[in-house]
């Protein structure tokens, strides 16, 4: 425990007046407010903060931002936990409890870290080689419990998350000097400017140096009206512009707060000013807690006033180990010396006084176990050299820097490698998206300004972008690793893959740096790789032959930094998960007991259960009181389509198999609707209300497809016919009365006496009126029995339902649901689109082969019904089915063959119920030759039983039809 | 045109108002071409069948003496008639009653307008709809609010109205009172 405050001026974000408490691991600590979690654990000498995925090593807190591989915490405790959110981004609050992930019983004694003793078995893709035998799914139970590594609290998140849109022509993403610089330039060309900035105040590296150039420039966006979104990060760039951005509304303990919200923003141009990684060196041990970024380092002595410790060495593979010496030193921090790879001469400034310069000099390995206590260097490329022992408590690491070009290579960007500085930089701009400042490779300050103030000049003002000056990184070394030196040298801290994982990847000729990531998981996990990714394909270029160029670096994906599954659904939670259409009259159903559930995307009863009551015996309570009696339905849901126009008759014989255009005004006649290969896709009835004026029902789940394909073949086929189709489903409702008694039930209402069976047929419509509601009565039954289906304006449904069910006493009469109607088409024999058919299903399957000879008219999909397999005799056709011991429900789904399966099948169930008015079950199926085979006897089998089952004749009941006309 | 708080939904806070205007009538002019239409629309409502995307108000006591009304586009054979009586599209439909060519079809009951007011509108309107859906004034729009496919009309530099197939009209409203409720 060797970290500790600095004194002001260090601190730069910290209100040290505002002290905080908060529980780690279940022990309290203090902080200040400003901090973030990393900090404040790092300032109470907190060095243990969690152990790694695999091997469960030890690890501490390693940078100071997005990239943080392995301080990650579960945040909040019950049903707000949050898990795996990085320590180093996590906003110190009051009360704030957190916990460190992936250990068991606890972080300092983790039983897995057992791992780590068969670490030598456990190399890169081990679970490739094993759990093999005898069963992999002996070993399943144990490795999902490995898996992961914080866990989510199971309950339902109480805190809420939105989102929003935005259209900007300039949209600036990194808040830091460069970032400042394209957005007011942007602005003050006159384009319309958001700045998006992950921290929460601007100036990025710079803004905890207390820059005068930042609060200049922070003033001129305020004058600009730029608008500033902190807290937010960008984690994607998706097409034609758009940005998905995360801003954090409230801290980790938002207890039911707006937490997130989720911004979709289309911007015509956007600037990338996203900053750079630094890279880390390969040593032995240097997953230590103790060993950090060098930057991470520096960034916590002045931003936070956090010493993370009193002696530092900085392990350097490139020219900024020098500046980070001297500015620790100015903090009070000492620092004893710099262990550089590279020869004197190709290092850059010299080191600060007092500071020991080792070069090609490699650190060897690092002393003590919990937290670094010295390291052991060796000159690097003489083997056998005695080591040297530097005493120090903390060891920094600094290889050099990587663009974060995340969001270019998302936008499609190219890249190239830079050699000297050993980093991946922006080949020219990507598709919509140019990139200035680090993460362009342009990391002299003045180089980076003068970049981005004319890259967002020449955006606003649509003129030519200027090239980018890329430079002032320094030179880095490109190799990374020093073979010959004992102990695991991590390559990605997070998911423990170390130097010796990616050459055994070599060894087993892995090439594609793609295929490297998937087999030694580097690069995986929370952080991405963002302080591996390089070091790794590095790595693989040497160790196959190649350059880093030619290896290539792995694909960039949205997100660039985890996102919480809650800012991705939004508001689509509870009744807003999707959207359901609503009944017109859903609260009087409700509060006539309907038991409402979801039938093609409408919430409609299934039944009206009485006390005790299943759904089943309820369903058959209905439908056996409708045959008795009357019944009464709502059918709001069913689609309607009005169709108008001089040719609306023809378009109807080529949208149906059966012939319309003779139908005689007021005559109604079903219809078969198939797409382009004839398969049949939806059904309904179509009445003629005019000579040129069409009522089309479809099914209720239907609708739209067919309100679209309507619309498709009228604009791109049928271009020459003048019709008009328009969807009034929301318009009209639709109440159905059925049952024996339903006409004496309807006068009684009221209803005019034109309507009565005797005077009116079935599969007719008239225009009617009750009172000054306008109706449109159908007679037509999908029960099987005398049935009114009363078309009439939506709002007027739930006054109709009141004055039909005020006289239901009278006649026996109830309300019935789908589940009723269910059966009682099944008792008829009538298909239910989508239940009895599937994608494969012909008109001539469900015994419409006659209507089709009959048709000499085109209509769509008729070729396709002439192809040799529609013409197949063995096609499966639609049968009614008994069991044979009749009292035995044939499963819906099972499958009919002669053998139990595996086997050929003969066909399947498709509707099944218990009849009430049978007393016995009965089912519809798909059977092939099922014309041929009724009498036949087959067996239905299903989940390892079988149930013997007689092909029998349908209908069920009332084979003559007299029940339909009253 | 405001058919007044009868029947209406009424959600506020600060800088926003919606309400539910279930007493709005809304009728689809329906045409195989705009040629069809054009002189019955002009002589009855005083203006023509609105430029694409667009929407016009028709003056008020228009060319047939009908009362405040609004006509918007919705597409190349469609254009929606929405207004505070019935008085407009029975107008229509009887100079339409031996048309071949064009229909009026109402739609009244099936479509909720949902109408939009106060200062911080925008506010709401960015979090039920991409930007890109959200009309200027005299802007008709189709577009997909709060996962629903709907019109929405910039009626005014104050006012936008949305019109939701009423199927989607709880879903939608309740989407908005969530939002109210953090906005």
């Amino acid at each position: 425990m060797s970290a500790s405050r600095l004194p002001a001026p260090c601190g730069t974000r910290l209100d040290r007046t505002r002290s905080l408490s908060f529980l780690f691991n279940g022990r309290p600590y203090r902080g200040y407010a400003g901090d973030t979690l990393a900090s404040a654990l790092l300032a109470n000498g907190v060095d243990l903060v969690g152990r790694s995925f695999k091997l469960h090593r030890p690890r501490g807190i390693y940078s100071c931002g997005v990239e943080e591989p392995v301080g990650l915490v579960d945040v909040g405790d019950g049903a707000g936990r949050t898990p795996n959110l990085r320590a180093t981004l996590v906003e110190l609050e009051e009360g704030l409890i957190a916990n460190s992930v992936n250990c068991w019983p606890s972080v300092g004694f983790d039983l897995g870290a057992v791992n780590n003793l068969f670490a030598r078995v456990l190399p890169a893709g081990f679970y490739y080689k094993t759990f093999k035998w005898p069963n992999w799914h002996w070993f399943e139970p144990f490795i999902r419990r490995m898996a992961g590594l914080g866990r989510a609290s199971g309950l339902p998140d109480p805190d809420r998350y939105e989102e929003a849109s935005a259209a900007v022509d300039v949209l600036v993403i990194g808040g830091g000097i460069a970032g400042m610089h394209a957005a007011a330039a942007a602005a003050e060309a006159g384009a319309c400017t958001w700045l998006l900035s992950l921290g929460t105040r601007l100036g990025g590296g710079a803004a905890w140096r207390k820059d005068e150039e930042v609060d200049a420039l922070t003033r001129r966006l305020g004058s600009l009206g730029v608008r500033i979104l902190t807290r937010t990060i960008a984690f994607g760039t998706y097409d034609h512009g758009l940005i998905g951005a995360c801003e954090h509304l409230a801290g980790a303990r938002s207890g039911g707060a707006l937490r997130e919200r989720l911004w979709k923003i289309r911007a015509r141009h956007v600037i990338a000013a996203c900053g750079a990684f630094e890279r880390p060196v390969l040593f032995p041990g240097n997953d230590t807690p103790g060993v950090m970024l060098a930057g991470a380092v520096e960034k916590y002595a002045h931003a936070f006033g956090v010493a993370c410790g009193r002696r530092a060495v900085i392990a350097a593979n490139g020219d900024g180990a020098c500046r980070v010496a001297e500015s620790l030193r100015l903090a009070g921090v000492e620092v004893v010396a710099i262990v550089d790879r590279r020869p004197r001469a190709d290092c850059g400034l010299p080191p600060p006084v007092g500071v020991r310069m080792l070069t090609e000099t490699a650190v060897a390995r690092v002393l003590g176990a919990g937290r670094v206590s010295g390291i052991r260097v060796v000159p690097a490329g003489s083997e056998g050299a005695p080591p040297e022992q530097l005493v120090c408590d903390i060891l920094l690491s600094a290889g050099g820097f990587a663009p974060a070009v995340h969001l270019h290579s998302q936008a499609g960007g190219k890249l190239r490698w830079l050699d000297e500085s050993a980093m991946f930089v922006p080949d020219g701009p990507a598709p919509g998206l140019w990139s200035v400042g680090a993460c362009a490779g342009v990391f002299a300050r003045e180089a980076a300004a003068a970049h981005a103030e004319a890259v967002g000049r020449a955006l606003a003002l649509r003129t030519c972008v200027p090239p980018i000056p890329v430079g002032g990184a320094g030179r880095s070394r490109l190799s990374t690793f020093l073979p010959g030196l004992k102990g695991k040298q991590f390559v990605d801290l997070q998911n423990d893959v170390t130097a010796s994982d990616v050459g055994l990847a070599a060894l087993e000729n892995y090439r594609s740096v793609e295929h490297l990531k998937r087999y030694t998981t580097t690069g995986m996990g929370t952080d991405q790789g963002k302080t591996s990714n390089i070091n790794a394909l590095v790595l693989l270029g040497e160790l196959t032959g190649r350059d880093p160029a030619e290896v290539g670096t792995t694909k960039f994906r949205p997100p660039f930094t985890p996102v919480t599954l809650g800012m991705l659904v939004g508001r689509r939670i509870g009744r807003l998960y999707r959207p359901l259409k609503r009944l017109p009259a859903e609260d009087w159903h409700r509060a006539h007991g309907a038991l409402l559930e979801h039938f093609g995307n409408w919430q409609r009863p299934a039944a009206y259960p009485r006390a005790e009551e299943s759904l089943e015996v309820a369903a058959q309570r209905e439908a056996g009181a409708v045959r008795r009696g009357a019944g009464l339905f709502d059918g709001s849901p069913l689609g309607k389509l009005e169709i108008f126009g001089p040719d609306a008759a023809e378009f109807l014989d080529l949208m149906y198999v059966g012939t319309l255009s003779n139908l005689r005004e007021g005559q109604a006649r079903y219809g078969l609707l198939l797409n382009e290969n004839g398969i049949l896709v939806d059904d309904g009835i179509v009445a003629r209300l005019g000579p040129q004026h069409f009522w089309v029902n479809t099914t209720s789940a239907g609708i739209e497809r067919t309100a679209a394909a309507f619309e498709e073949w009228l604009q791109c086929e049928f271009t020459d016919l003048k019709v008009l189709v328009t969807n009034i489903t929301s318009r009209w409702g639709n109440v159905t009365v059925a049952g024996p008694k339903a006409w004496q039930w309807l006068a009684a209402a009221g209803f005019d006496a034109a309507l009565a069976p005797g005077v009116m047929s079935h599969m007719t419509m008239k225009e009617s009126r009750l009172g000054p509601v306008p109706l449109r009565v159908l007679r037509a039954s999908f029960s099987g029995e005398l049935g009114y289906e009363i078309n009439l304006p939506a709002d007027e449904v739930r006054p109709l339902l009141e004055r039909l069910w005020a006289r239901a006493g009278d006649f026996d009469a109830v309300l019935y649901g789908i589940e009723a109607l269910e059966i009682m088409r099944t008792e008829k024999g009538y298909i239910h689109v989508g239940t009895d058919t599937d994608g494969t299903t012909l008109p001539g399957d469900v015994g419409f082969g006659r209507a089709l000879g009959k048709k000499t008219a085109n209509f769509v999909g008729r070729r396709s019904l002439l192809r040799p397999a529609a013409l197949d005799p063995r096609r499966f056709q639609l049968v009614a089915l008994a069991p044979l011991d009749g009292k035995t429900l044939l499963p819906v789904g099972g499958q009919i063959a002669a053998s139990p399966p595996p086997t050929l099948t003969e066909g399947h169930v498709t509707s099944s119920y218990w009849s009430p008015t049978q007393g016995a079950p009965v089912a519809l199926g798909m059977l092939s030759r099922g014309s041929e085979r009724t009498g036949d006897r087959v067996l239905v089998h299903h989940l390892g039983s079988s149930i013997g089952a007689e092909v029998v004749k349908a209908p069920f009941v009332d084979p003559q039809g007299e029940r339909l006309h009253g | 045109m405001d058919s007044g708080p009868a029947g209406s939904e009424f959600m506020e806070t600060a800088g926003v108002t919606v309400r539910v205007d279930r007493g709005l009538h809304v009728a689809a002019i329906r045409y195989v071409d705009p040629s069809a239409i054009k002189d019955v629309v002009t002589a009855v409502l005083g203006v023509e069948i609105p430029a694409p995307l667009r929407a016009v108000w028709p003056p008020p006591a228009g060319g047939a003496g009908v009362g405040e009304c609004l006509v918007l586009w919705r597409n190349p054979h469609e254009s929606w008639l929405i207004s505070s009586d019935a008085a407009p599209s029975s107008a229509i439909a009887a100079a339409l009653r031996e048309a071949t060519m064009a229909c009026i079809v109402d739609q009244t009951g099936g479509i909720r307008p949902i109408r939009i007011r106060g200062r911080r509108r925008g506010d709401l309107l960015i979090r039920l709809a991409s930007v890109a859906s959200i009309p200027a004034t005299n802007q008709a729009l189709a577009g997909r609010w709060a996962d629903v496919t709907a019109v929405a009309v910039g009626s005014s530099d104050d006012e936008t109205i949305l019109l939701v197939e009423r199927v989607y009209a709880d879903h939608i409203l309740g989407w908005i009172r969530e939002t109210l409720a953090d906005l």
